[in-house]
């Protein structure tokens, strides 16, 4: 079987050709390039169980990237503080990580809650916070935080509030929180 | 002969066609960015609880207690007369669980005129432990010591050596921490002194 080796020359160069127009004659712009390296992150912070963890009834999942708090409790016209429920730990050996805290739901409570905060605390000072407030119907989802700076080896405390409203009795509120590490 | 020359040429035009391609493309192309990070989960199930500590009126009579015996308002008067009472406000463990609780000074107001106070638990039969002090007119203590609550027991909250001028009403706003032995976790009522 002969090949038309011409033909497909012509092929070839008017595809090129067909592309170089095409290129040529799309709208004009800049680009400003940026190559970037992405390598695989090692989950340096990660949560650690606070001194008074089982007052809270803190489980960590088996990476400690999962914390569930089943035992808190607000109380009516009460504000009560967990203040050492759960650590978040920087376990890296040098530098510093951003972290920051995002409000991902809450479900239930919004009549009989007033709040729900959440406070990052290092050595007594508050790095960061999220509140969720209740405006007596429904809640008012917080904004998220700004990224704040934690040391290599370091644990910082999560302090958590709650208060419910004055003759309240009964209900309860599911706060699932996110903790994001750049 | 002049079919492997062709077929070469053929190859090498493909190969070239596939750089350029790919040069366009890699041109053309709009770069992305984002920010990589991942996420710790925390999920929090918070019931409403009835109160594990209540505030009641002691035997003398001189508290107010609001709904849910969390918050109380003691008004007692302050007169020239060295005035002692020792039964004020009674605050009770309604659990078989103790606690240790204190109280913390976080405002006030006209209390120049009150000469002496001291503000102190007792269970009835101990020394009484100074929580708040005031002096000629100035706080001179703002924050007790932990005392026990013993399982299911009542302690007694004492306003003794109370002295003082016309001129009141003045106040004092203390938080009656109370906190599980041995953790970070603690609950805090509002209890509002009025000396008139």
């Amino acid at each position: 079987m002969k090949i038309n080796c011409k033909r497909n020359l012509k092929f070839v160069m008017l595809l090129l050709s067909s592309l170089l127009i095409a290129s040529v004659s799309a709208s004009v712009y800049y680009s400003l390039i940026m190559t970037s390296t992405i390598s695989v992150a090692t989950n340096n912070v990660y949560f650690v169980l606070g001194a008074d963890n089982a007052t809270a009834g803190v489980v960590l999942n088996s990476d400690n990237t999962t914390a569930t708090l089943s035992s808190l409790k607000a109380y009516p016209n009460t504000t009560t503080t967990y203040s050492d429920p759960l650590r978040v730990r920087n376990n890296a050996s040098s530098g510093s990580t951003n972290i920051r805290m995002r409000p991902i739901s809450i479900v239930g409570g919004a009549t009989n809650l007033i709040f729900v905060n959440f406070t990052l605390i290092e050595s007594g000072t508050l790095k960061t916070s999220l509140n969720y407030t209740s405006n007596g119907s429904v809640w008012t989802s917080p904004s998220t935080t700004g990224w704040v700076s934690i040391s290599a080896n370091t644990e910082w405390n999560v302090t958590i509030e709650t208060k419910a409203i004055a003759g309240a009795t009964s209900d309860s509120a599911s706060v699932s929180i996110s903790i994001d590490v750049q | 002969m002049d079919r492997k020359t062709d077929t070469r040429r053929q190859t090498r035009l493909l190969i070239w066609a596939v750089v350029t391609l790919l040069l366009l493309a890699t041109y053309s192309a709009s770069s992305a960015s984002g920010t990589v990070y991942y996420a710790l989960t925390l999920q929090n199930y918070a019931p409403i609880s009835s109160p594990l500590v209540t505030l009641q009126n002691g035997t003398e009579n001189l508290s107010t207690i609001y709904t849910n015996n969390t918050s109380a308002r003691i008004e007692v008067d302050a007169t020239p007369t060295l005035q002692n009472h020792s039964y004020a406000l009674n605050i009770t463990n309604t659990v078989e669980t103790g606690w240790e609780v204190k109280l913390s000074l976080y405002d006030n107001d006209s209390i120049a005129r009150i000469s002496n106070a001291t503000i102190e638990f007792h269970n009835g039969t101990d020394t009484p432990s100074a929580q708040i002090r005031i002096e000629d007119g100035n706080i001179v203590k703002s924050e007790g010591e932990f005392y026990g609550l013993p399982p299911s027991g009542t302690i007694f909250l004492r306003i003794g050596d109370l002295k003082g001028t016309s001129g009141g009403p003045s106040h004092l706003y203390v938080n009656l921490k109370i906190k599980n032995p041995g953790t970070s976790t603690y609950s805090l009522y509002i209890i509002t002194l009025e000396f008139t």
